[in-house]
């Protein structure tokens, strides 16, 4: 009996080792890897997400997007395993050409690990690398305040590419190095990619610069003699280039309210660049209701002053020494609109106002 | 036979009993939309909002996010390549903890908040109204309480998932809401809550609760996120915003009078009847639309108090604070420290090592020239015997950090108490002066902007009164050399405002978003990626290197919200 015993047990025991040898269930779990996948567009922003999904099989998938670091069978470099669901994003920092390659992988009976590949080519291109911000920094000190506070022109679009840098006309000074808009210039700017480059047009000549870096103050908006748009580049690092022009145009001032031979006082607001205020002490009996002043913008220096001047009370056009005002109110507003001298562009303007109070 | 049947019939007895014991009744289940009928436990479930603003979780994000990875800061873990060093280089992965640790200690105050909110229709009140007027307040409460946690979030990530209030097993995911919405309900949540919240400053034992000043406070503060370039709207304009900061800045701050419409916006914003809302909100049945609220009831529950008191212990709950956290160095439970502030490792003393270490940068000092504001901010090597009064060797920091700087605003005497018991201010009158002043600027009045902001800088210089005593210790500084703003055009006005920022909350969490919403954020990237800090232990530091424009400006959605969505929560662009 124990003999039949110990054979069955034996029977049972070589059943079960032989069981144990056999990997046929790895087999049945084991899935052909296919490398196969897909990517959302075709041509992508930099640092825009790239989906990648997998359309293949296989236990494990493994990416390599390509850029440095991340090449697919290069030493050192390492790859992205996917979410489990087979899916991937990244974002590309700069643009190129990129081999993305994608490894699925699977364990087979023998233990084996078996890989397909799929590689696919991926276009980044700096799509946006346009100007957001152009500021003439620091033109000039302004002696009204205390303590050292510059003025600075901050450019506002007035289209796609062209962008109105206001002056203030006591930065029209005789100085032709610094301090005065005269000088050479320091631009503060901002690109929509830290990647692109920025250029300033010389006589058809480029010159880089930088936002804020003292070497760089070499931009002028003075040719002979008068304020002049410049046209400035910008350079993605894949290419493209898009060009803007920048205007200098001078805030207008009234530098000469005078009747009967009488001077007004001239002031700045000291709240707005654009806004003065005259007074004026006329002898008593005059009659304010019929006054003709005679007035003088911005020196008349012939730099500035041309046609481009327009000077109006109450949207009347004025002319000095000829028009009368009626000043019985004691308050007149004028309101002096300046166009860039030689430019037909009737965009690029400043308008200050001028209130001038009869005491 | 009767042997066959027997078993069959006890069998088939058996079996049926089954049915009952698999599914019993269960008792004492408390529905969830009933959690708190009671009102003392509608303030439990209150309570246990304020305990995650008390945490170390929360408070060390708001550090970190604030003010760690801001210009204002070069820190310990810079130079370290451990997931905080990633997160502040900006090479950080969707699975870093503390961006999940970010998002889900907010939407843990989201959900408790929302249990409070879907509970308020069946707390019992008695008849007499005084409980109603109660359980309004606590409602009040609750729902800034949201505003603020959604505020942290669409400041961190853009528009976020708004979770419904009665939540269920369908609704457990939900796609997120635009930069938009998100905003739009925050602002929503706020100005629904100056209807109930308590008119008034919480003070003594009811101190810590949110009162209406902190939610004019925070809705002015999001109004002018809204209006500001770096945060973009889509079908909001920056002006429409602009003017809506002046209507709540010239009611809190001016104590104009302003209309129930006005405050809500009841007549251009909701598809609910008045009656509804007025259900909803248990709004007294006299209120109207037109109903007028004197400015007179919140222009004097705020004011500025004496800088070098209010962040020392007695400062406390002081009439500058909008919104405080209560800290204190024990429990009720009698664990000593349970209740306690646990920043001071990450930002005065980091000798027994914690997360991270966070120090001024030299730039931020730049800021303070010849300001009396310094020796209570900030310091170098040599520290001011202001902080010596008690101890020649104070308990002041660590050396060696980026600029060898350290911040001193948060230091507590010995004679104080431990660092534990430091309350944590949320948010302080002074941020909202200059918030209103930012307005006004923005709007066309300068000269008023200068007036506010001149009100704090006035502040500061009583700090070198001959007739304060710690007048002495500012010997260096000149009265003469401290002047208040002069009037001065927008851009002008607009910078000396922001630097005056930048100086009076250096330190305060709030650096970061306000590079962001200013759109300035990288430029300041770049500046300190630039300028990097000359270090004796010859460490490189490369912070702001690795920020990208266009991407950085907001974190990413957790990698794990994303899986467990199964893309239903989108990942932000660039990540």
């Amino acid at each position: 009996m124990k003999s039949v015993i110990f054979f069955i047990k034996s029977v049972l025991l070589s059943c079960i080792f032989a069981s144990c040898s056999s990997d046929s269930f790895i087999s049945d779990i084991y899935i052909e890897p296919n490398a196969t996948f897909t990517i959302n567009k075709t041509e992508y922003d930099v640092h825009e997400s790239v989906f990648f999904t997998k359309t293949g099989q296989g236990q494990k998938f493994v990416v390599y997007p390509g850029d440095s670091l991340h090449r697919y069978n290069q030493p050192f470099n390492t790859g992205y395993s996917t979410a489990s669901n087979g899916t991937f994003s990244y974002a590309y920092n700069e643009p190129g050409v990129y081999t993305a390659v994608w490894v699925a992988s699977s364990i087979n009976e023998n233990g084996e690990i078996i890989k397909a590949i799929d590689s696919t080519q991926i276009n980044v291109v700096a799509k946006d690398g346009g100007l957001e911000k152009f500021v003439i920094f620091n033109t000039y000190k302004m002696t009204e305040y205390s303590g050292s506070v510059f003025f600075s022109s901050y450019g506002e679009f007035i289209s796609e590419d062209t962008i109105l840098c206001p002056i203030l006309f006591d930065a029209w000074r005789t100085s032709t190095t610094v301090n005065s808009i005269k000088a050479p210039q320091l631009i503060n700017f901002s690109l929509s990619s830290t990647l692109s480059k920025f250029y300033w047009i010389e006589n058809g000549i480029e010159r880089e610069i930088q936002s804020g870096l003292t070497s760089s103050r070499i931009v002028k908006f003075l040719v002979d003699g008068k304020l002049a748009v410049q046209n400035f580049v910008v350079k993605t690092a894949s290419g493209i280039i898009s060009e803007y022009h920048v205007a200098p145009v001078i805030i207008p001032k009234m530098t000469k309210f005078s009747i009967n031979g009488v001077n007004g006082t001239i002031t700045r607001d000291i709240a707005y660049y654009n806004k003065y205020n005259v007074t004026i002490t006329l002898p008593a009996g005059t009659d304010l209701s019929n006054v003709v002043p005679t007035f003088e913008i911005m020196n008349n220096d012939v730099n500035l002053v041309g046609n481009n001047i327009e000077v109006s009370v109450n949207g009347v056009i004025q002319t000095n020494g000829t028009s009368a005002i009626n000043a019985s109110g004691k308050t007149v507003e004028y309101k002096i609109k300046s166009f860039l001298l030689g430019s037909d562009n009737k965009k690029l303007l400043q308008e200050s106002i001028v209130t001038v109070n009869f005491q | 036979m009767n042997k066959i049947l027997l078993p069959i019939i006890f069998s088939v007895l058996l079996l049926s009993s089954c049915e009952d014991f698999f599914t019993p009744v269960q008792k004492g289940n408390v529905p969830e939309e009933v959690f708190y009928t009671e009102l003392n436990n509608l303030r439990l479930g209150l309570n246990s909002v304020y305990d995650i603003m008390q945490s170390k979780n929360y408070q060390l994000s708001e550090l970190i996010f604030g003010e760690a990875i801001s210009d204002n800061c070069w820190n310990g873990e810079d130079v370290e390549v451990n997931e905080v060093g990633q997160l502040l280089n900006f090479q950080f992965d969707t699975d870093n903890p503390y961006i999940l640790t970010r998002y889900a200690v907010n939407y843990e105050g989201i959900n408790k908040c929302n249990q409070i909110i879907r509970s308020i229709p069946y707390v019992k009140y008695r008849q007499n109204g005084s409980s109603e007027k109660e359980i309004r307040e606590v409602y009040g409460q609750a729902k800034f309480l949201r505003a603020l946690f959604y505020f942290n979030l669409v400041k961190t990530f853009g528009g976020v998932s708004i979770m419904p209030e009665k939540q269920t097993l369908n609704s457990l995911i939900v796609p997120r809401s635009t930069l938009d919405e998100t905003y739009a309900y925050i602002e929503k949540d706020l100005r629904e809550s100056l209807q109930i919240i308590y008119r008034g400053r919480y003070q003594y034992e009811d101190a810590g609760q949110a009162g209406i000043g902190a939610a004019l406070g925070l809705l002015l503060k999001v109004l002018v996120y809204q209006a500001s370039p770096g945060i973009k709207l889509q079908t909001v304009s920056h002006d429409a915003k602009w003017q809506e900061a002046l209507e709540i800045g010239k009611f809190f701050i001016e104590g104009k009078d302003i209309t129930i419409n006005q405050l809500l916006k009841f007549d251009s914003r909701y598809d609910e009847t008045w009656a509804e809302l007025s259900k909803r909100l248990f709004l007294e049945s006299t209120t109207t639309p037109e109903t007028v609220i004197a400015g007179q009831q919140v222009v004097n529950i705020h004011q500025l108090d004496q800088f070098d008191r209010i962040f020392r212990v007695i400062g406390e709950f002081s009439a500058e604070s909008l919104f405080e956290i209560n800290h204190f160095n024990y429990s009720a439970a009698g664990i000593s420290g349970e209740e306690g502030w646990l920043l001071n490792g990450c930002i005065t003393d980091n000798s027994a090592g914690d997360v991270i270490a966070i120090t001024p940068s030299s730039d931020l000092k730049d800021q303070f020239a010849n300001d009396p504001r310094e020796i209570y901010t900030l310091s170098g090597r040599t520290i001011n015997d202001y902080f010596k009064q008690e101890n020649t060797s104070p308990s002041i920091g660590w050396f060696g950090i980026g600029n060898s700087l350290l911040f001193t605003k948060f230091y507590v005497f010995p004679s104080e108490g431990t660092p534990k018991v430091r309350n944590y201010r949320v948010m302080r009158f002074a941020e909202t002066l200059l918030l209103y002043a930012e307005t006004l600027n923005e709007a066309g009045e300068s000269r008023k902007a200068i007036d506010y902001t001149n009100m704090i800088r006035k502040r500061a210089r009583k700090l070198l009164d001959p007739t304060n005593p710690n007048a002495k210790y500012n010997a260096s500084v000149s009265s003469a050399n401290f002047k208040d703003l002069e009037y001065a055009p927008y851009d002008i006005v607009r910078d000396a405002i922001r630097k005056e920022k930048r100086i009076e909350m250096a330190g305060e969490f709030d650096r970061w978003f306000e590079i962001c919403r200013l759109g300035i954020v990288a430029e300041r990237m770049a500046f300190i990626s630039n300028n990097p800090p000359v270090e004796p232990s010859g460490q490189t530091r490369i912070r702001g290197k690795y920020f990208k424009k266009g991407v950085n400006e907001t974190f990413p959605i957790p990698q794990k919200e994303v899986l467990i969505s199964n893309g239903v929560i989108t990942q932000n662009f660039g990540y």
